[in-house]
């Protein structure tokens, strides 16, 4: 009848005493036999719930790592220690961990949030020289100070010049093709004066060409009806425009392919070496119905 | 070692029981009781909590381990058993409560009864 009394004063013990003791002295309580010895135990066990509570706070926990034995009689070996840190440790490593998940947060963020400017002496915009004159052209120039003033028909190509402070092998190449504020127009080049270009040369020259420029330009069919096709850039895209049509935006499939949005054309650029490193587009081929048109480049 | 096992003393009455006790063969738990019961002839007697209290204690010193079962017991049982560490402790304890004794004999005897 006091079993389970017994057995609940038992489970009032501390859990690693519980785990280690509680089944042994539950085996003495059964191996009792008067009544008065099983009041005796109960009175034991109250005392000893007590004195664990009170008086063993160092074994309140697994203090004791409990010894296996194999059927051998050969003791297994731990390869763990049966060990678990105090409650008070975790919570101290639980509130470290946030601070330095937070910290790597922080940093991470500091860093996206911050672009490093890399600034290149002796490269000055002239925003001046910026205007734009009806149809914009994909052109992006840093100072005036070209060598030569150009026709209006010749495209927009100037020979890269080198930055003195990087070498003659040295060239810099950026290309806006979608900010529309970095557009200037290729007929602006010759709105500038000479005196302009001549006080400014010395102390500029690099231009920063968009990729597109190679393509712009005009480019005659050598036919009877002498057909001109004009390719220009806006808004980052290369515009085809045909005597007679509409304008047509290219879709670049390749570096030398071209996809006519809206009609089932296709335009493949030709480029010639000319002798140096780069190759400029000499020839456009459209390919349309199976038909080929072949325009050379004025 | 021995500077080991004097750090241990003096033990407590239970303590000393419990050592004595394992100092000829592994016992479990109710065995202890029951051989502490016998040595002292009924006199101190055991009970559970404390004995497993001081056996925790003993445990955790490595003065007791954890001996093997036999297989056909109550498998509830564990037996324990001196390693030589108690072994040691039990001696020096021994030792200390020899010399104990014999200075208390001498005592003893240097105050004789005066005859009137």
């Amino acid at each position: 009848m006091l079993r389970p009394l017994y057995r609940y004063v038992l489970l009032l013990h501390p859990p690693g005493f519980r785990r280690r003791f509680a089944d042994e002295m539950l085996s003495i309580f059964d191996q009792a036999a008067a009544p008065k010895a099983e009041c005796l135990l109960l009175l034991d066990g109250l005392c000893s719930v007590a004195r664990q509570w009170c008086l063993r706070p160092e074994f309140w926990g697994d203090s004791v790592p409990e010894q296996k034995y194999v059927a051998d009689g050969v003791p297994s070996f731990y390869s763990l220690e049966p060990y678990r840190p105090r409650t008070p440790a975790i919570l101290h490593g639980m509130v470290l961990s946030v601070a330095f998940f937070w910290v790597v947060c922080y940093g991470i963020r500091y860093s996206w949030a911050h672009i490093l400017h890399v600034r290149i002496p002796q490269v000055q915009v002239d925003t001046s020289s910026f205007a734009q004159f009806g149809q914009s052209q994909e052109t992006t120039r840093f100072s005036p100070s070209l060598p030569q003033a150009r026709p209006d028909h010749e495209p927009a190509v100037a020979p890269l010049l080198p930055l003195p402070m990087l070498g003659n092998r040295s060239t810099i190449r950026v290309a806006h093709l979608t900010n529309p504020a970095h557009e200037p127009l290729r007929a602006e080049e010759s709105k500038v004066s000479p005196n302009r270009l001549s006080s400014s040369a010395p102390n500029i020259a690099p231009r920063i060409r968009s990729p597109l420029e190679d393509y712009i330009g005009t480019y005659m069919v050598h036919s009877p009806n002498g057909l001109r096709v004009c390719i220009s850039a806006v808004g980052g895209h290369l515009v085809m425009e045909v005597d007679g049509q509409s304008k047509r935006v290219l879709i670049a499939v390749s570096k030398e392919m071209f996809m006519v949005v809206g009609k089932q054309q296709w335009i493949e650029f030709v480029r010639d070496r000319d002798g140096g490193n780069r190759s400029a587009v000499r020839q456009l081929r459209l390919v349309e119905a199976g038909r080929l048109l072949i325009a050379q480049r004025q | 070692m021995k500077d080991d096992a004097t750090s241990f003393l003096p033990l407590s009455p239970a303590t000393l029981c419990i050592l004595l006790s394992l100092a000829a063969q592994e016992l479990h738990g109710y065995g202890i009781m029951q051989e502490v019961a016998r040595q002292s002839e009924g006199a101190y007697r055991l009970g559970p909590g404390t004995l497993y209290d001081n056996l925790q204690k003993l445990l955790c010193r490595g003065l007791v381990e954890e001996s093997r079962r036999p297989a056909d017991d109550d498998p509830r049982r564990r037996y324990y058993r001196l390693t030589s560490l108690g072994r040691e402790v039990l001696r020096a304890e021994t030792a200390r409560l020899e010399s104990l004794v014999r200075e208390a004999r001498l005592r003893l005897q240097s105050v004789k009864p005066r005859r009137t």
